[in-house]
């Protein structure tokens, strides 16, 4: 082929080499960017798998609810395809590190296999045991080697770093933590890098504290507790490391081993259930035992205790008889006594009184005897004074007599009724009566002493009687006496004798007393320890029925069988080189487009320019084909040599950049970057094809042209009235410049569309690129300063007591870092819609008060920024989750209780949306209490939100005070993460940089080409402006008007193509937890603008050379 | 003092290692409003002399004067404004810009006057004044020329430069341009200089200016040039 012809065309090369690298530059942007995007996700996949094969990671991972005995084991290492089983012991554990809590997933590590690995590349981990697996690499310090020793990931992201040397401290965990660690102290030996953990900000969830795992450790088997069993079985599946772990191949393979292993599932179950029923029967069993033997015992202490009881309640009844009968006895001595005194009293009272009459009587009878000696003297006397006047009487008498007689006489002389006779006989018987007289006082007198003599007798004669009487009555007297000084001596004795009985009755009653006393107080502890023992009973029975009900109610254990898919990292690594694919699938579509439209006009231009030469070859007798062949060559080598470079260069960069942008989020090293050949191929195809096509285009016109019309110049493309001219007023007012230029844009089409869509390709590639860096940022930005109004969140146990409550409370108001607080109901749950069943896990978050809420957390609508109230009643899910669950307001959806593994468990609750709220980082429902309550009944308030101040020292103190609190399971401050964030969310940076880039290398071929043609097409225009005597200014507007005329269109209808593909993009990369922001920022539209026309100007100063040269003598030279 | 003044000027174009003069030591003066006409064969340097009197090219040695200023001393910039003010080119190939219409084309150079003549007389003055609203393309070669004369005139300018201004076009139609520029410089007193080749067009001239190997081999003054309409060639 070495002749004059390939030797033009070679020329044609060397001569023009601005046109040929305008070509091979888009090609090798087109193809570098297809091939290398294509080649990223691969390679991502062929690095992951490099990494989990180098660290044995499982293939499938088995993990039963109740864990596995070794029976089990030995079932899953007999499972055809397996081949490798690991049993391990995992538990999620709330541990603290100094003034922070962590939730941690706890591994069993074989530690004499890992002693004995290699991991010093930092890559693979090198090991003589086919059964060690998951074999996490040691990045920092040793190996633990003692139960409280342990490594830590070197990538976990917490709040403050954990360090060789650090000693975690286990607070609690999903069961006693005592049934599942014998250490609770852990000491930091090593830090390690797993491949079942590789994305390092999701590490998974759990169902403690926040509910999102912060660490991963490993410990030695001896750190858990003896009883506590294998939960975990890891499975090699044979084969597996010799298939793409991110292949169908893969996938068939350990599938149909999954299927096995499900398949012996209830198996598993069923035989670790049987081992389990049989050890807790045992157990319940002995423990009846024991607690008949105990009851039994503990009964006849009982029954001895009341038989004593008994017993002495019986003899102090005796006493009680006999001291009542010796009362009854010595009542009756006191009456006799009573009676004896009362006897000797009235006998002695007699006897006085006898004593008295007698001496009355005595004396009485002696002044008897006396008075009647005086009367007895004293009528003696009388009758003894009277005598001598009787006597003396009696003698007068006879005188007297004489004297009536010698009357009588007289009278008898005298008439009776004389007064001589009267007065005689008034004489007479006065004288008769003084007769009388004496003869009766002399007669009385007689009679006197007669009756005196009488009456001396008697007298004396009662008296002797009466002398007699008091006699006798004296000799009764003393007798009555002696009598009487003999019964009061009985008495004195009975009396004695009766108090001395007293005494000893009360002596009996006070020991009977005593006695009773006792034995009261002792029934009375009886009776509360039989009570209590009684209780005791029935506690233990009801435990031990409680047991035995667990024990029949046992239930086979759930048996999850996992495979890679369900480990979060892996998952979402896996995705994410799926998001590049996806990315890869449009973005160089668009460098494909330009460099078509680049092409076309370079070829249009060249061809145009070697018009005469095209008709020269015809003339001289060349083919149409051969001709042809010239441009074809011409773009083939342009393009293929761009391609080469372009595959070359950015299968090899992009791939890397990309993982290295992923390395800040997982641990998947950079891996190896082979080139895909079919790729490599497809891409320079696509990218040799399209060039091609467009010169074939380009030059087919002119080459069906008669040699004779080629030899002639190119009739001038005639100047066109354009649209724009009907605006009469405004274009009037247009300089020549500016309607040329309006002419020119107009005039050639395919420049323009070139140009159009390089710059809005170049603008949307910016738009894209910064626009995702605002979605990005707004994630920490909205979502910390804006949405969150709080900074500290407290969570306590559900059923923290009130006096832990109260203390948390406490703590939070008296420490000056607090600004306000509320409490709420916090609990991890699964929704599930119509639209996705497979559920999205969410906290629950039910405010004590949902108005208060609003101080604390921002509820409102992204697109209108109005508040959304919650109300009691209200249900508002964030964002992310109701386009996850496909819901808007007034749509249902199902609620359910999450299990230990993250499963939808229990009753399906239906709730109806009643708002949705701007929200980017974690899955949130926020529910009013009512609603809450009407479904799980009364929320328990455990959850504390509180604003904070800034400063370090006062959040450490209150950070401590409340980890202090028993039932305090964290404290963590939400912005405290934020730059951690940050710094991870810098990867996206690069991204952003590749975009801008990319967009530069884009804007600066289309602009140089456009300006370029522009250029030497109008050679002569300029020439002929320059001797008009244009300014070189005037000369430069007069070209570069258009080109940022373009530019100027070219931007602005990027900005929609930019809108679109950033959503796009944004779509794409978006991460499940995560929602990133949706508005581009102003400030990014006008730096896209800014840089474009940027880049526009810079092409235009490096092409002010070019167009300076132009010699004013090209004015003179003949049309070509 | 000559209006147009050229003194022992030099053009030397480094080749290589070997210096070729285009212009070797001219000298020439060119009276206010005269037809001149410089003509030669092709590389006899008239082309260059052209070129440092439109003040696109700079001498390298001698002296150009034109109205009193010395072009030769001129910076870029002034010469610049010197093609800007002074001069009005006429082009062999019209070099018009084809985007612009005819009028557009005038007004192209008489927007950047100081001050310029209105374009729309400019255009009716050559005979166009109802085709002002074509586009070249439109235009026949002569037309296209006229538009190209009117361009220069409407400047205004102090001298009038014209390249082989029938090199493109027919007889018929050079003959009336050449008429046209002749028919200029007599109404309007301004001064042209013509370059040409065709020894026939020397008849028209006030001065012709003969010009071989890079020097004026002779210079002679017509007193009764003919009418442009009355040559042939």
């Amino acid at each position: 082929m070495r002749n004059a012809f390939n030797k033009e065309v070679l020329r044609s090369i060397t001569h023009s080499l601005g046109r040929f690298l305008a070509i091979a530059v888009i090609a090798a942007l087109g193809t570098g960017f297809y091939a290398g995007l294509r080649m990223t996700g691969p390679d991502m996949r062929l690095a992951d798998d490099q990494f989990l094969d180098g660290t044995n990671l499982y293939d499938i991972r088995v993990v039963s609810t109740l864990g596995f005995s070794d029976e089990n084991i030995r079932q899953l290492e007999e499972v055809e395809g397996v081949s490798q089983v690991m049993a391990a012991h995992q538990a999620d554990v709330l541990a603290s590190v100094g003034s922070d809590q962590y939730a941690v997933s706890l591994h069993s590590i074989d530690a004499d296999a890992a002693r004995a690995s290699d991991s010093s590349n930092g890559v693979t981990v090198v090991s003589d045991d086919e059964g060690y697996l998951n074999r996490p690499i040691l990045v920092e310090g040793e190996w633990p080697s003692a139960a409280n020793e342990c490594v830590v990931s070197a990538d976990a992201i917490t709040d403050h770093e954990i360090n060789v040397g650090d000693t975690i401290t286990v607070v609690d965990a999903a069961a006693d933590v005592d049934t599942v660690l014998a250490e609770r102290e852990l000491v930091v030996v090593g830090k390690i890098r797993s491949s079942a953990y590789i994305c390092f900000t999701n590490l998974g969830s759990t169902s403690l504290g926040s509910g999102v795992l912060d660490q991963y450790a490993y410990v030695t088997e001896d750190a858990f507790a003896e009883d506590y069993p294998a939960t975990e079985a890891y499975l090699s599946v044979e084969g597996a490391h010799d298939v793409d772990a991110t292949s169908a191949a893969y996938d068939d393979l350990v599938g149909a081993v999954e299927d096995r292993v499900n398949d012996l599932a209830p198996e598993l179950a069923a035989e670790r259930l049987d081992g389990l029923k049989a050890e807790a029967q045992k157990q319940v069993d002995e423990a009846r035992a024991e607690y008949e033997a105990e009851r039994a015992d503990a009964q006849a202490q009982l029954d001895d205790a009341q038989a004593q009881l008994d017993d002495a309640e019986a003899q102090l009844n005796s006493a009680q008889s006999q001291l009542s009968s010796s009362l009854s006895q010595l009542q009756s001595a006191r009456n006799q006594l009573d009676s004896a005194a009362a006897t000797i009293v009235s006998s002695e009272q007699e006897l006085s009184a006898g004593e008295a009459e007698w001496q009355a009587g005595s004396s009485e009878l002696e002044s008897q005897r006396a008075s009647a000696e005086q009367q007895f003297a004293d009528a003696q006397a009388q009758i003894d004074a009277q005598r001598p006047a009787v006597e003396q009487g009696t003698a007068q008498l006879d005188t007297l007599r004489g004297a009536v007689s010698g009357i009588e006489a007289q009278m008898a002389a005298l008439d009776s009724a004389s007064a001589e006779y009267a007065a005689l006989a008034a004489q007479a018987e006065q004288l008769n009566a003084q007769i009388a007289q004496i003869e009766q006082g002399a007669a009385q007198l007689e009679a006197a002493q007669a009756e005196l003599d009488a009456q001396r007798a008697s007298a004396e004669q009662q008296f002797a009687s009466a002398q007699a009487q008091l006699d006798a009555s004296r000799a009764q007297l003393d007798a009555g006496w002696a009598q009487l000084s003999q019964g009061k001596a009985e008495y004195q004795s009975g009396m004695s004798e009766y108090q001395s009985g007293w005494a000893q009755y009360q002596d009996g009653l006070d020991s009977y007393n005593e006695g009773r006393a006792e034995q009261q107080s002792g029934q009375a502890e009886f009776d509360q320890e039989n009570a209590d023992a009684q209780a005791q009973f029935a506690d233990a029975e009801q435990q031990l029925a409680d047991a035995q009900a667990e024990v029949d109610e046992l239930e086979a254990p759930d048996i999850y069988v996992l495979d890679r898919s369900k480990n979060v990292g892996a998952e979402s690594f896996e995705s994410d080189s799926r998001r590049i694919d996806n990315i890869a699938q449009v973005f160089p579509a668009i460098f494909f487009l330009v460099a078509a439209l680049v092409s076309l006009t370079t070829m249009t231009r060249m061809v145009d320019e070697e018009r005469v030469l095209i008709g020269t070859y015809k003339a001289l007798g060349y083919g149409k084909g051969r001709i042809a062949a010239k441009y074809l060559v011409y773009a083939a080598v342009a393009s293929g040599v761009g391609s080469v470079v372009g595959i070359a260069s950015l299968s090899q960069f992009l791939p890397v950049f990309i993982q290295y942008a992923y390395s800040v989020t997982y641990a998947v090293p950079i891996g190896p970057t082979p080139i895909d050949p079919a790729l490599a191929l497809l891409s320079a195809g696509l990218g040799i094809g399209v060039t091609l096509a467009a010169t074939g285009f380009a030059a087919w016109s002119s080459l069906r042209e008669t040699p004779a019309a080629l030899m002639l110049p190119r009739t001038p493309k005639a100047g066109k009235r354009i649209l724009l001219e009907r605006i009469r007023p405004l274009w009037s007012r247009l300089s020549f410049s500016w309607k040329v230029t309006a002419r020119n844009i107009f005039r050639y089409k395919r420049r323009f569309i070139m140009a159009i869509v390089g710059i809005a390709g170049c603008t949307a590639l910016l738009l894209t690129g910064l626009g995702l860096q605002d979605a990005i940022n707004d994630i920490i930005d909205k979502q910390f300063y804006d949405i969150y109004d709080y900074e500290l969140v407290v969570r306590a146990d559900d059923d923290v007591s009130e006096e832990d409550a109260a203390a948390i409370e406490r703590a939070l108001d008296e420490s000056d870092a607090i600004d306000g607080r509320m409490v709420l109901h916090t609990e991890n749950m699964i929704a599930t819609s119509a639209a996705d069943e497979d559920g999205q896990r969410f906290e629950l978050v039910v405010p004590s008060d949902p108005v208060v809420l609003r101080d604390y957390v921002d509820l409102r609508n992204r697109e209108s920024g109005e508040a959304i109230e919650l109300g009691s009643d209200g249900v508002v899910l964030v964002e992310k989750l109701a386009t996850r669950l496909g819901l808007s307001v007034g749509d249902t959806f199902i609620v359910q209780e999450e299990d230990t593994v993250g499963n939808a468990t229990g009753p399906e609750h239906e709730f109806t949306v009643t708002g949705i709220a701007e929200n980017y980082v974690s899955q949130y429902v926020f529910m009013g209490a009512d609603a809450y309550r009407d479904s799980f009944g009364e929320p328990a308030y455990a959850t504390y939100y509180a604003k904070t101040t800034d400063d370090e020292g006062q959040r450490m103190e209150l950070s401590d005070a409340l980890l202090a609190i028993d039932g305090v399971k964290t404290a963590s401050y939400n912005d405290e993460t934020v730059d951690t964030y940050r710094t991870m969310l810098r990867s996206v940076d690069s991204v952003v940089v590749i975009l801008v880039v990319a967009a530069a290398a884009l804007a600066f071929v289309v602009l140089y080409n456009l300006t370029n043609i522009n250029i030497s097409e109008r050679q002569r225009e300029i020439a002929t402006l320059k001797v008009l005597g244009f300014t070189p200014g005037e000369v430069n507007a007069y070209i570069y008007r258009e080109t940022v005329l373009l530019s100027l269109i070219g931007a602005i209808v990027g900005m929609p193509l930019g809108i679109v593909m950033e959503y796009f993009v944004v779509l794409t990369a978006e991460v499940d937890q995560v929602m990133f922001g949706r508005e581009i920022h102003p400030s990014s539209f006008v730096l896209a603008f800014v840089l474009t026309m940027l880049f526009t100007v810079i092409v235009m100063l490096a092409m002010r050379g070019k167009l300076r040269k132009i010699d004013m003598v090209e004015s003179l030279k003949s049309v070509e | 003092m000559a209006f147009v003044e050229f003194r022992d000027v030099r053009k030397i174009y480094q080749m290589g290692e070997v210096e070729v003069a285009a212009v070797d030591g001219v000298n020439f003066d060119i009276e206010q409003g005269e037809l001149a006409v410089i003509v030669g064969p092709s590389g006899a340097g008239k082309t260059t002399v052209l070129n440092m009197l439109g003040g696109m090219d700079s001498c390298t040695s001698g002296l150009i004067k034109l109205d009193g200023r010395e072009i030769s001393a001129f910076s870029e910039k002034e010469l610049t404004l010197y093609r800007r003010y002074d001069i009005g080119f006429v082009f062999q190939f019209y070099n018009l810009v084809q985007n612009l219409t005819a009028l557009e084309n005038v007004e192209l150079a008489s927007q950047i006057c100081k001050n310029p003549l209105d374009a729309k007389e400019c255009l009716e003055q050559v005979g166009l004044g109802h085709r002002i609203g074509n586009f070249p393309a439109q235009l026949s070669g002569g037309e296209q020329q006229r538009v190209a004369i009117a361009r220069a005139l409407a400047k205004n300018p102090k001298l009038l430069l014209c390249d082989e201004p029938t090199g493109a076009l027919d007889y018929r139609t050079g003959k009336a341009i050449l008429k046209l520029l002749q028919d200029t410089c007599r109404t309007t007193g301004r001064t042209i200089v013509l370059i040409t080749h065709n020894q026939a067009f020397t008849a028209i001239a006030d001065r012709v200016i003969h010009v071989r190997e890079g020097k004026v081999s002779s210079m002679e003054l017509n007193a009764h040039p003919a009418d442009a309409a009355t040559i042939e060639w």
